[in-house]
């Protein structure tokens, strides 16, 4: 049987973290067609966040002018969300581990750690002055690789 | 995101309602500094009707245990809901944060008498 095409749902948001708000109402609507459960659904919400926050502070500076552009691609087997941000790129790799002794009480670092932690598969990729994009993904429970 | 704050004798009792994510966080940071700056030596967090908060929410509610700490006073949460004991535990600050899941036993916690 031929597999359907993903459902793309896109959004645009100016870098002001008021708009994360706007993101979340999303993120509700696209679980909702996903039909996760209530738990799964919160992973995702709060993996998309991070990465929406990270992309408008440490991105796009805060900069209003700056987009942040989100991509939903929903399929029977999953959830694929891009991220991308207009900044100068980072290197992930550099970002300290948050649960060694020495950092659990610092208070920043945690947000890669938890879209790593929440989601299935997590993948930045850098293009210079181009901006970052993370790819996240989350399998339905019975599409798991 | 909604803040009420109940004073106490040298203490606040937060009641938050909302998610604390966005402009929320900051919303959140300001009403604990101002605790902060009145000179508090506890704070109890109160997260029944908060379903989400972000890592920057999280950053925020440290730096606050750290400053209590250190002027020998206490910051505990209660009645979080189950998503935010999940993020706890995955970020390993359950080691760190005691949760209480009735008013009486953190305020016990933070040595007041109700």
């Amino acid at each position: 049987m031929k597999k359907k095409l993903p459902k793309e749902i896109t959004l645009d948001i100016p870098s002001e973290f008021r708009h994360i708000y706007l993101l979340d109402n999303v993120l509700s609507y696209v679980a909702k067609e996903m039909r996760f459960d209530e738990e799964t659904k919160e992973q995702v919400n709060l993996a998309v966040i991070e990465a929406g926050t990270n992309a408008i502070k440490h991105g796009n500076k805060n900069d209003p002018d700056k987009l942040v552009h989100f991509r939903f691609y929903i399929s029977d087997d999953g959830l694929t969300i891009y991220v991308k941000d207009s900044g100068n790129g980072f290197d992930p790799s550099s970002v300290e581990d948050p649960l060694s002794p020495e950092n659990v009480m610092k208070p920043c670092g945690r947000g890669i750690f938890l879209m790593k932690a929440l989601m299935d598969e997590v993948e930045f990729t850098m293009s210079g002055n181009c901006g970052t994009e993370v790819k996240m993904v989350k399998y339905k429970t019975q599409s798991r690789p | 995101m909604k803040i009420d704050v109940e004073n106490k004798d040298d203490g606040a009792i937060l009641h938050l309602e909302g998610k604390i994510i966005g402009d929320g966080v900051a919303k959140f940071k300001n009403a604990l500094e101002e605790q902060i700056d009145t000179g508090v030596r506890w704070i109890i967090l109160d997260l029944s009707d908060v379903p989400l908060m972000d890592s920057s929410a999280l950053g925020t509610i440290i730096m606050v245990f750290l400053k209590l700490k250190e002027r020998k006073g206490k910051l505990v949460l209660l009645y979080a809901q189950e998503n935010i004991i999940n993020i706890l535990n995955i970020t390993k600050l359950n080691s760190l944060f005691e949760v209480y899941d009735n008013m009486q036993a953190a305020l016990n916690a933070v040595q007041l008498k109700p």
